[in-house]
């Protein structure tokens, strides 16, 4: 599905802090978009303006067919679950869960049967290379491991879509590395439009597409 | 005799009820008052009858009590001696006193409208020891009360009774138990009193005016002069006594006037020398100011009966010396001379010792006293109000 | 001052936390107002039971009653004109009901004044001219009997005063009389706040007591005067002490004070709990702060002084807020525990709410003890909070793992104490409450221990089922655990209410099914006939027979009641029966006894059976019997003292000194009584038929009285009291529960407590973890999902805190039922624990966790996911 953004305008502090004016992005179904930019410009918000966990002031977010600024908290929360999958810099793990149930946490929220979910889960395990930690706790995780869980977790509902939030920001060069080409590696081959937002300049070789954020706006390119 | 007057009584009867300690107590608070106190406030006269009529005093039932009338006593004072010779005076005094003019109603045996109360005291002249006990009880259910025939008036188990089918003697008892909070010993009494000389009618024919007003009068007898015979006990210790008292009964409801301070009262018994018999009684009546208000009484008793009754002009009556008492502040008369010129009469007066006062909320002094004369000596009592 | 700009911090936080502030400051208040209320209720009583019995009976030394209520007056006449004792006063009282002051139960009492001047002292308000003017007449109220006199404060409670008409009822009879002067108020006649004076001529007439008083309060001086009282008097009449008299009656208000002071100590231990929860809370909220206050550079001291500081600030206000609360609650305790002891057992004359400034001073003592005490860990901790830039996520989570061996075996070493306390016979009642107190401590710190097993092991035995259905309460379960320093906080509060509630719950059920259970044994005839005649309580011979030709009747139980003083025991009653047919309960017999009939056996051997209450005052316990298993116990006769021996000892709920039993020819010999004074009929049937059966019988014996005694028929000239045993029997437990209202009202207040703090905690505990609410959120969660999350943890943390209070309040119940009412009452009854009351208890506990939980709940729903994720 692709996600297209047009008009959108953001601002924080009761319109003090202006973040978005007039913004407009498309990307498309099953490519990869690396978005850059400066700290605190926006990037984060973006996001979860997509994933309906935000609303913007004004503008129009359509993923699809549906137009998720229109929608309500309870729509977007639904469609937040059956079509995007969301990975945080610092993995947001429950701690209280076990890896599996982690996992199938999100499609349990939506009521899936507990097998299918098991069986889905287990295979997404194993899928990131975790098949042996599935009754361990988060803590007992390194960040690594943590941050394929929170993607095993991301794609338990089959979402065409999945957002990372600087997958790798809390993780070392080496570990980062190979988390990246895990979540790029998965987008590409179940087909899914990946937004990803990061420092990392090895993202650029796995990314179709290069959007900066500066002037409230998203540009293409890099920004240099 | 007027003694009393009614307003005083009532103050009497306040500060007996007041607290368990008898007149030792101290006086009620300013805000509040005791309940027995309460009840003794002064009410109207109005129904009450008033003593009026000369002449009207009959036997055997004025022995009894009067109860229409608002106050009444009976009265035995006396002087009495071992065969040692030591001298006891003695004091046993029964008060009536109506609460109320309109009789009782209801079944109860409890109802009554009439209060009784007692005065006893004992002095010991050897010991210099002025004791002194109260009782009061209401007049019904046998616990107090006066009767005509035979006569006897009673509280609790204080009394004076006529003895069996003898019209003319008398039986006293009376104990005072021992008192933890004044120290005062246990004492007693027990006394046949013989009628030796003919009854007195004070006044006119038992009429005794105390002031000018119509109503400032008592009915009023006398019994002069009675032999004693029996036996006083202090601290457990009892000696066979004789000696001679005098007796009043006077009843009446409003016979002082209203400037009446107090009154002073002699009643003497002459028992050495050529007047050796004679029985007399003085009292004056003092005015705020101190002077007498010219309404003073008495009478004289000779050995053979024949009665004078006196007014304030047979008799004068001079103060020579004064006692202040450490317990009320009070000063009183100590020392007097008392003139009868007519009679051909003058004596010494002092008390057998100091210290005979009734201290309390209303303290009065009531005590033996010793007689000298040119020619003889005598014993008899002296009591004085109003100081 | 350095500390200020911290101390303004940290006040900035908690006004923008206004609600939490709030509830703060009300758990305190509402655990020192629990303390002080209970401390103005068990003061006032006592001061309520001295001054009614010392002022009343103030200077008497002694005091002669008779077997039947009353004195003939002429035993007074002869102690005055025979024994010249002129320091005894007759006195006239009988407890009235007066429908114009509320229908209050007050003593008519009837007095001599002119014998008063030794032994009570009675004031009226003096205006200027004697007298004043509204005080009345006194003077012809007492003289002429006309009226009677009541205190100035009690008058004006029924705003009622001098003229006003006053309708006295007793014993089915109803006088009307008029107010005739008015007491001075005030501390002047405190001990007439209850009474209704009287001239005794007047209060005669009006009981209709013929030529007889109620009593004659004597001074008596030495030995030899007691003596010659004694010789003086006749068959049926006692002369006691005034002293012994009184300490019956002082040992009952002991009772009553010692199960105040046994709630007073829950209130405290709830109190203390409340607070402790209240304040933690407050301050381990504020980690975040205190670790970016260090980071700044606050020094530790400063840090924990400024949690001190504003911990001491709130603990300050609810302190004075429970005061203030507590002395409302304690007026409303007061009025009531009064009214029941009034009611049921002894006529308090005094009714005062005493409010001492030491029960106020140790209210706000204990409000801020125990609130700075509670927020001495969470301040240390505060204090040892590390720099927000080197914080960890569930430090102190980490922390706990390593206390958590201490407390446990801190928590069983407090118990283990506790039960050689309780196992101590020599313990006296402050050292129990200590030991309660030590459970309480002991279970509160296996609390985490206990909690982390018990989450662990359902985990365990459910992991592998995860599902749909069970991820819930897993994750609600699995979130408790981890929070274990917050939760077992909360669930260790709401054990030691919740094991309170089952504590008070048994005992009160327990002694109530006692209750039944002895009505139903010794009271238990269908039909009880009397006599109304106070005077003369003998019932006519030939009813008995008429009563057992009835075809209804099955069986006659009748018997007569000797009252006399004992030095040990105070009140006792004797009976005796000429057919008992109680079924007893025994405590104790005497060796070789094996059935009821051995016992009508040896009590025709002249054997007396008694109750335990008189066994125990008595000194006869099982250890002191002879070598043969006798046990022996003198009695005062007409014959002068006599030894008994017991044959049993039988369980009983008599109040006062107890009751003995002795065959028919016992009593004739001893105490010269061959009358019968009551019955207890047995009619035949069942169910429908019995009750048709008791009413035709009511009838008929209501036909014969008046008959008898009233052949003009008029109505309300019977003489014969007669009630059905249901009734008795429901007025008597409706005395019990009138008697058990405060329990009930403290019941009540911890429902309260537990809410109060329970809220606080999870509003807490939600709050803290909003960032991991938020996750959840942006996973897809919706805010329904996330309420349910909540309203589980709530449920789990209630779950465990009602299961936790199970032992515990089965324990504190045994306390109650063995130390407290034994001690109170002298009354042993069995503990029935009620599996009702426990599944309750666990309902209540959850219940009021979900209750408490919703509030939050919502708010977690609607949580800001953005912020929440933003917050790191």
């Amino acid at each position: 599905m692709d996600i297209c953004i047009a008009g959108l305008d953001k601002t924080f502090d009761n319109r003090d802090r202006v973040i978005f004016k007039d913004l407009t992005a498309t990307f498309r179904t099953g490519k990869t978009s690396v978005l850059l930019g400066k700290s605190g410009v926006g990037k984060s918000s973006l996001l979860n303006l997509v994933a309906g966990i935000d609303t913007p002031d004004r503008g129009r977010i359509q993923i699809g067919d549906t137009v998720v600024s229109d929608m309500d908290d309870a729509g977007r929360t639904l469609f937040r679950r059956r079509h995007i999958g969301f990975v945080f810099q610092s993995f947001n793990l429950i701690p209280v869960l076990t890896v599996l149930e982690n996992v199938g946490l999100v499609g349990q929220l939506d009521g899936r049967p507990d097998r299918d979910i098991k069986e889905k889960a287990a295979f997404l395990l194993e899928t990131v290379g975790l098949a042996d930690r599935l009754l361990d706790f988060p803590d007992r995780l390194s960040g690594g491991e943590q941050q394929r869980v929170a993607l095993a977790r991301a794609l338990i509902n089959d979402p065409e879509i999945i957002l990372a939030d600087e997958p790798t920001g809390n993780l070392d060069g080496k570990t980062g590395t190979a988390v990246l080409e895990l979540i790029t590696d998965q987008a590409k081959r179940l087909h899914k439009t990946l937004v990803m937002v990061t420092h990392s300049p090895d993202a650029l070789a796995w990314a179709d597409e290069v959007f900066t954020v500066e002037n409230y706006a998203l540009v293409p390119g890099n920004g240099i | 005799m007027m003694r009393i007057k009614t307003k005083l009584l009532l103050l009497l009867t306040a500060c007996l009820m007041l607290a368990g300690i008898g007149c030792g107590a101290p006086p009620a608070t300013e805000e509040t008052v005791n309940i027995a106190a309460a009840l003794s406030s002064e009410t109207g006269d109005d129904c009450y009858a008033q003593a009026r009529l000369p002449g009207a005093i009959r036997f055997p039932e004025d022995y009894g009590p009067h109860k229409r009338f608002k106050t009444e006593w009976w009265y035995y004072t006396g002087n009495l001696k071992t065969r040692e010779g030591r001298h006891f005076g003695f004091q046993l005094t029964f008060f009536r006193q109506a609460l109320d003019c309109r009789v009782a109603q209801g079944e109860s045996a409890f109802r009554t409208n009439q209060l009784y109360f007692a005065h006893f005291a004992v002095t010991d002249t050897q010991n210099k020891q002025f004791l002194s006990a109260q009782r009061m009880n209401r007049g019904s259910l046998g616990i107090a009360g006066a009767q005509a025939l035979p006569f006897k008036t009673w509280i609790d188990d204080w009394q004076a009774a006529q003895v069996e089918r003898e019209e003319g003697a008398l039986r006293l008892t009376a104990r005072a138990r021992s008192q933890k909070q004044t120290g005062s010993p246990e004492f007693s009494v027990s006394l046949t009193l013989t009628r030796e000389k003919p009854m007195i009618l004070q006044g006119d024919r038992g009429l005794s005016r105390k002031g000018p007003g119509p109503a400032d009068a008592s009915h009023y007898y006398s019994f002069p002069g009675m032999s004693v015979r029996g036996t006083v006990t202090v601290k457990g210790e009892s000696a066979d006594v004789t000696g001679h008292a005098w007796f009043d009964h006077e009843w009446s409801t409003s016979a002082l006037g209203a400037d009446v301070a107090g009154w002073d009262w002699f009643a003497l018994r002459i028992n050495e020398g050529p007047k050796t018999g004679t029985d007399l009684m003085v009292c004056l009546v003092r005015r705020s100011d101190g002077t007498p208000n010219g309404y003073g009484f008495g009478s004289l008793s000779r050995l053979d009966g024949s009665i004078a009754i006196l007014s304030e002009s047979d008799f004068a009556i001079t103060v020579n010396r004064t006692w202040t008492s450490p317990d009320s502040g009070r000063t009183y008369p100590a020392g007097w001379t008392i003139r009868l010129t007519t009679y051909g009469l003058e004596m010494k007066v002092s008390p057998v010792m100091e210290g005979q006062e009734h201290t309390g909320m209303f303290p009065y002094y009531e005590g033996a006293i010793q007689v000298e004369m040119s020619d003889g000596r005598g014993r008899g009592y002296v009591e004085m109000t109003g100081y | 001052m350095r500390l200020s700009p911290l101390i303004r911090t940290c006040f900035r936080s908690s006004k923008a936390q206004l609600l939490r502030t709030f509830l703060l400051i009300f758990g305190i208040a509402l655990g020192v107002a629990g303390v002080v209320a209970i401390d103005i209720a068990k003061i006032s009583v006592s001061k309520s039971f001295e001054l009614s019995t010392a002022a009343l009976t103030k200077r008497a030394t002694h005091q002669i009653t008779g077997a039947d209520f009353t004195v003939p007056q002429s035993l007074f006449v002869r102690l005055r004109t025979h024994l010249g004792l002129h320091k005894t006063a007759p006195v006239i009282a009988r407890e009235v009901l007066v429908p114009e002051l509320d229908g209050r139960t007050l003593t008519l009492m009837g007095i001599d004044p002119f014998s008063e001047s030794h032994f009570r002292d009675i004031r009226f308000r003096t205006g200027t001219n004697g007298i004043s003017q509204d005080s009345g007449d006194p003077r012809t109220v007492m003289t002429r009997g006309d009226g009677v006199i009541l205190s100035g404060s009690l008058a004006a409670s029924g705003e009622l005063g001098v003229d006003s008409a006053l309708t006295l009822t007793f014993g089915g009879r109803e006088v009307t009389t008029r107010i005739g002067a008015l007491l001075a108020g005030g501390d002047k006649n405190p001990a007439f706040d209850g009474v209704i004076l009287a001239d005794i001529a007047l209060a005669q007439e009006i009981l209709g007591m013929g030529n007889r008083i109620s009593r004659i309060d004597l001074v008596l001086d030495s030995d030899a005067e007691t003596a010659r009282v004694r010789e003086l008097l006749p068959p049926g009449l006692t002369l006691t002490k005034t002293e012994d008299r009184n300490q019956t009656i002082r040992s009952l208000s002991r009772s009553f004070e010692t199960s105040l002071t046994a709630f007073s100590m829950l209130v405290l231990f709830m109190g203390i709990f409340l607070i402790y929860n209240t304040v933690s809370f407050s301050v381990a909220r504020r980690r975040g702060l205190n670790g970016t206050l260090r980071a700044l550079g606050a020094t530790r001291q400063e840090i924990f002084l400024s949690v001190q500081a504003e911990v001491l600030v709130y603990a300050l206000a609810g302190s004075a807020l429970g005061v203030g609360l507590g002395i409302l609650l304690g007026t409303g305790a007061v009025r009531a525990v009064i009214a029941t002891v009034s009611d049921m057992y002894y006529t308090l004359t005094v009714s005062r709410t005493h409010i001492t400034f030491a029960i106020l001073l140790k209210g706000v003592l204990v409000g801020i003890l125990a609130a700075v005490g509670s927020s001495l860990m969470p301040a240390v901790n505060a204090a040892n909070t590390r720099p927000v830039t080197l914080m960890q996520r569930s430090a102190s989570e980490s922390r706990l793992s390593v206390y958590l061996p201490g407390l446990t075996t801190g928590g069983v070493l407090a118990i283990a104490a506790a039960l050689i306390i309780f196992n101590w016979p020599g313990a006296s009642v402050n050292l129990v409450f200590a030991g309660v107190f030590l459970i309480f401590t002991g279970g509160s710190f296996l609390t985490p221990a206990l909690v982390a097993l018990i989450t662990r092991g359902a985990d365990a035995a459910t992991v592998k089922f995860s599902g749909r259905h069970r991820l819930m309460p897993a994750m609600a379960m699995r979130n408790v655990r981890r929070s274990l320093s917050r939760t077992s906080v909360l669930i260790a509060s709401l054990m030691v209410v919740v094991s309170v509630y089952i504590g008070i719950d048994t005992m009160t059920r327990s002694f109530r099914l006692s209750i039944v259970h002895w009505v139903d044994g010794h009271i238990g005839g269908d039909v009880h006939v009397a006599s109304l005649d106070d005077l003369n309580r003998s019932l006519d011979k030939t009813l008995l027979d008429k009563i057992l030709a009835m075809p209804d009747v099955r069986a006659v139980s009748a018997y007569n009641i000797h009252r006399a003083f004992s030095e040990a025991s105070g009140e006792v009653h004797i009976f005796s029966y000429l057919r008992d047919l109680s079924k007893k309960e025994w405590t104790w017999r005497s060796p070789g006894v094996k059935r009821d009939g051995d016992v009508d056996r040896l009590l025709e051997d002249g054997w007396i059976i008694v109750s335990e209450i008189f066994a125990r005052q008595n000194g006869l316990m099982p250890e002191s019997q002879d070598a043969s298993g006798g046990l022996f116990v003198a009695m005062d006769t007409l014959r002068g003292p006599e030894t008994f021996r017991v044959a049993g000892i039988f369980r009983d709920f008599f109040m006062g000194g107890g009751r003995v039993v002795v065959s028919r020819e016992t009593m004739k010999t001893f105490w010269g009584h061959d009358d019968i004074t009551a019955m207890q009929i047995f009619v035949h049937g069942e169910a429908d038929a019995k009750k048709s059966a008791v009413q035709r019988v009511m009838g008929k014996i209501r036909g014969i009285d008046r008959n008898d005694n009233a052949p003009d028929e008029t109505p309300g000239s019977a003489l014969l009291k007669i009630r059905s045993g249901l009734d008795i029997k429901q007025s008597i437990l409706a005395a019990f529960d009138k008697t058990f209202l405060i329990t009930s009202a403290l019941q009540v207040l911890t429902a309260i407590v537990a809410l109060t703090g329970i809220i606080n905690s999870v509003m807490a505990l939600i709050l803290e973890r909003a960032r991991e609410l938020g996750i959840l959120r942006a996973c897809g969660a919706l805010p329904s999902q996330v309420r349910t999350l909540v309203l589980w943890e709530c449920a789990v943390s209630g779950f465990l805190a009602g299961l936790l209070a199970l032992p515990l309040g089965a324990f504190l119940s045994w306390v109650l039922v063995h130390v407290v009412n034994f001690r109170s009452f002298g009354w042993t009854y069995d503990m029935h624990l009620s599996g009702a009351t426990m599944i309750q208890a666990v309902a209540f506990s959850g219940t009021a966790a979900l209750l408490a939980g919703i509030a939050p709940a919502f708010r977690a729903g609607r949580v800001d996911i953005v912020k929440a994720l933003r917050t790191e």
